[in-house]
């Protein structure tokens, strides 16, 4: 189990990032972080993976375990193909070239680019792109997936499409998804507990269970349920902003 | 504008030039070994074209080991001065340094250290010192320039300090130290040149010397010749460098494969 106790976050120019940040994910949990721009989501992710260190309070039960992590941007070597750009992780832990190949092949075609193995970043669109990126993440086979605001630049169609993908992705492999979104309605149809964030310093405001179904599809979405936890949501997300 | 006008105005502007030039000439009556007419220039290409040819790649292939020898010692330059701000505080000063002294004014000194003997060790060593800054200052600047995020993901995934030289930053520096290479191609050449002239001897066989020895001689339109051979290999060098980035860009960045 992930555990973070009042976290807090001070950046060196004095801006408090984040300030007691206390929360519990679950082993297999799909967890959606919800909250307005710039309240430290993305700070509280890279906390988790270690990129950050807290000013103070503790991270714990993601020291030794293997983490993904998929940013906003797809940030890929451009000069690398799609098939090396998805192999970096077992690249950098040296394994062997074959297996790497076949890993990173499988979680190429796991996200949708079967044929793609060899196409430059550049000749990919950005659905595609974000596709790649999140094959990275994925070939190392991680127990803990963090996800910053992934599909934000994306339209609409190819991000409902990656939403669906990923929550496949997500219930074949059975890792823990902590997923930074600031859409109310992509928290909802995603994840099995949304924790929604107050403005900088953020903190956890509120938290609550997803009561939908297990498989969500299209028709989910315009489902009651779907839409009356929707409309709880941007409640919580108001309360929290107002705060 | 398309890319047959690109080479088309370029030359109708020399060759209306030149045709001035000509006319001036001849209308002025200007002696030739004060200026001489294009023509005779043309003249002296054709008479003087295989001695020069062969002083031109003397000079070339001292150009290129210098060059060669430029990018990798900028490059290794650039590599630790990347390594370390301190290293880079403590160095950059000297390598301006080592920039800014017109080597004019240094050759005598090279040539007593190693040119003795051999001046071409001498304008070899003049024409890199010419040469390595361009590499240097583009390489290191293209070895910081690593996306944020890339350099996020390798320390998650804990890359060692080779891994992360080797697989992202030179990758990423590639266009910056190619864009490098150009100019510094180009001011090996001419520091090649220039040396040939500072250290210059009986023993010379570059360029340099034809020119000085032309210049000496009045035959003005031979030194017209050779300089002409020079700029042509300049552009030729140029041109082979400027492919190399484009291609190296290309590969990244599709809307320069339409360009």
């Amino acid at each position: 189990m992930l555990s973070l106790r009042d976290v807090a976050l001070t950046y060196r120019n004095g801006v408090r990032a984040l300030d007691g940040v206390s929360l519990d994910v679950a082993d297999g949990a799909f967890v959606a972080l919800l909250g307005p721009s710039g309240c430290g989501k993305s700070t509280l992710l890279r906390l988790i993976a270690g990129l950050e260190k807290p000013s103070r309070g503790s991270v714990s039960g993601a020291e030794n375990t293997s983490v993904g992590f998929v940013f906003q941007d797809p940030t890929l070597m451009p000069w690398a193909d799609a098939l090396t750009n998805a192999r970096l992780a077992l690249d950098l832990a040296h394994m062997p070239r074959l297996e790497a190949d076949a890993r990173a092949r499988d979680a190429l075609h796991a996200v949708g680019l079967r044929g793609f193995e060899t196409a430059l970043p550049a000749e990919l669109s950005g659905g595609m792109r974000m596709r790649v990126s999140l094959a990275r993440a994925l070939a190392p086979e991680p127990r803990l997936l963090l996800l910053d605001e992934p599909f934000a630049a994306l339209d609409e169609i190819t991000r409902f499409k990656l939403n669906d993908d990923l929550r496949t992705i997500w219930m074949q492999r059975k890792c823990t998804v902590l997923f930074v979104t600031h859409s109310v309605f992509e928290s909802a149809y995603l994840a099995t507990r949304v924790a929604v964030m107050t403005a900088r310093p953020g903190r956890i405001a509120s938290q609550r269970d997803v009561d939908l179904p297990a498989s969500r599809s299209v028709a989910t979405r315009t489902e009651p349920a779907y839409a009356a936890l929707a409309r709880a949501l941007s409640g919580d997300l108001e309360q929290a902003t107002a705060q | 504008m398309s890319r047959v006008e690109i080479i088309v105005w370029p030359c109708l502007v020399g060759v209306l030039l030149l045709a001035l030039w000509e006319i001036a000439v001849r209308m002025l009556d200007v002696p030739s070994f004060v200026l001489p007419p294009p023509s005779a220039i043309a003249v002296a290409l054709v008479k003087d074209g295989p001695s020069l040819l062969l002083s031109l790649i003397e000079t070339l292939k001292l150009t290129i080991a210098a060059f060669a020898a430029s990018c990798v010692s900028g490059l290794l330059l650039a590599i630790l001065f990347t390594r370390d701000r301190r290293i880079e505080a403590a160095l950059r000063p000297w390598a301006v340094v080592l920039q800014v002294t017109p080597i004019v004014a240094i050759a005598p000194m090279v040539v007593i250290w190693v040119g003795i003997d051999h001046v071409e060790r001498a304008v070899f060593v003049l024409a890199t010192i010419v040469g390595f800054f361009p590499i240097l200052a583009n390489a290191s600047f293209g070895l910081r320039d690593v996306d944020p995020g890339l350099s996020d993901l390798f320390r998650l995934y804990r890359a060692n300090r080779w891994q992360r030289l080797f697989r992202l930053e030179l990758p990423a520096a590639l266009p910056a130290i190619l864009a490098g290479a150009r100019i510094s191609a180009g001011l090996a050449l001419i520091g090649t040149v220039v040396a040939e002239f500072s250290a210059g001897s009986g023993e010379a066989t570059g360029l340099a010397w034809r020119i000085a020895e032309s210049g000496a001689r009045l035959e003005i339109a031979r030194l017209f010749a050779a300089l002409l051979l020079l700029a042509f290999a300049g552009i030729g060098l140029n041109f082979l460098l400027a492919w190399v980035e484009k291609y190296v860009r290309s590969q990244r960045h599709l809307d320069a494969r339409s360009g």
